[in-house]
């Protein structure tokens, strides 16, 4: 079927609705209390440490990969629901955080918190232009859906350097950039399971390692690059596990929530990571 | 919930229901899938693998999910299904407790 479809930049906002707006009440029935929606970081924790530190190690590694501290404005691309903002703001000093959503939902209720020190903006990074520059940049779980399936290689690399690009300019040149993004590990992007492609996440497109290297050369210096695939499967599990709970428990009603959906989809990814299939990029980039 | 209890199967009946599930998936006689190999040396994809351990975890009849390392982190089927089989007696342990 042909469609007069637009490919959008910076992630489709219709597709990025269609993951995230299933409510906050169901999200909040299985993430962790800071409503993180991306991996938790285990590294330096103990094997069995809960998913809400694990979370919090996860806040705090991004905010140290960009040296935040007092009196720093910091930008979140995909700031979903502000629990990033929030770690930087109550424990690392920074004096502002502006998030980048495109969920009407997760707009409201960053907008409820209450602090004057945090706003959030529905636009996609191509579209938007701050009113003055960032210190530093963090962004998590959102270069997932920068790309589009239909783009050959080279234009995944275009729109992905003209990320990298974007972020240089906001800084004004100088500053870092921490990125926490899945990757294409050792399957390709032919090999997509088609439940995932069509029925999670519509309209988005993992990068692999190379195309970031490539991507950014010139723009930034990758100061530091871990895969931490098992974080992620540790991560879907515990949800998997939370929803189940959920549901037993009568909090998430299978019969008005996307349960089982969910649930299949959290597993596949986790079996995904443990195949290393699929990987965890975290990188820390510093202006050359 | 329900009240149906949980199938303390042996190891080894676990480890016969994993390697038929495997030769049915990949199409080949139960004898030629060794209990020495690892459960990712068969090319299984992520979604035929978790559709295998629902249906595991259906057959068990457990209340909660196994956690996916038991199978994906063993070094033969063997130890994923003597791994798999403690999982199972420690939930039917937990179940016991709170049954009247």
């Amino acid at each position: 079927m042909i469609q007069d479809e637009q490919i959008e930049f910076g992630g489709s906002a219709a597709a990025i609705r269609h993951h995230y707006d299933v409510g906050n009440d169901f999200y909040s029935a299985w993430l962790d209390p800071s409503m993180t929606y991306s991996s938790a970081m285990w590294d330096g924790l103990p094997k069995d440490a809960p998913l809400e530190e694990a979370q919090q190690r996860k806040l705090d590694y991004h905010a140290e990969s960009v040296g935040a501290g007092e009196g720093m404005r910091i930008l979140d691309v995909g700031c979903g629901w502000g629990g990033m903002m929030r770690n930087l703001r109550r424990r690392h000093g920074a004096a502002e955080c502006v998030g980048l959503t495109l969920s009407e939902e997760q707009l409201a209720y960053i907008e409820q918190s209450g602090d004057p020190g945090i706003g959030a903006v529905l636009s996609n990074w191509h579209d938007y232009r701050p009113d003055r520059p960032f210190d530093a940049i963090i962004s998590v779980g959102a270069f997932e859906h920068f790309a589009h399936p239909q783009q050959s290689v080279d234009e995944r690399r275009g729109v992905y350097r003209e990320f990298f690009q974007a972020c240089r300019d906001w800084m004004e040149g100088k500053g870092r950039l921490s990125l926490q993004t899945i990757a294409y590990g050792r399957m390709s992007p032919e090999d997509a399971n088609p439940f995932i492609a069509n029925e999670i996440f519509p309209a988005a497109e993992l990068p692999t390692l190379e195309d970031i290297v490539v991507a950014c050369k010139g723009l930034f210096r990758v100061e530091r690059l871990r895969d931490d695939g098992l974080d992620y499967a540790r991560t879907c599990e515990m949800w998997s596990n939370r929803l189940r709970g959920a549901v037993r428990s009568g909090v998430v009603d299978p019969a008005i929530h996307p349960v089982e959906k969910y649930s299949r989809y959290l597993r596949m990814s986790a079996a995904g990571f443990r195949m290393r299939k699929i990987g965890l990029l975290r990188i820390a980039f510093a202006t050359e | 919930m329900n009240s149906d209890l949980i199938r303390q199967a042996s190891a080894e009946e676990i480890e016969s229901w994993i390697i038929a599930r495997i030769a049915e998936i990949v199409n080949v006689a139960p004898a030629a899938v060794s209990p020495d190999a690892p459960f990712d040396s068969f090319g299984i994809d992520s979604a035929k693998a978790i559709s295998l351990m629902v249906e595991l975890e259906n057959w068990l009849n457990l209340p909660d999910e196994l956690p996916l390392e038991l199978l994906f982190e063993a070094e033969a089927i063997r130890d994923a299904a003597t791994g798999i089989a403690a999982a199972v007696s420690d939930m039917a342990a937990q179940q016991g407790g709170v049954r009247p």
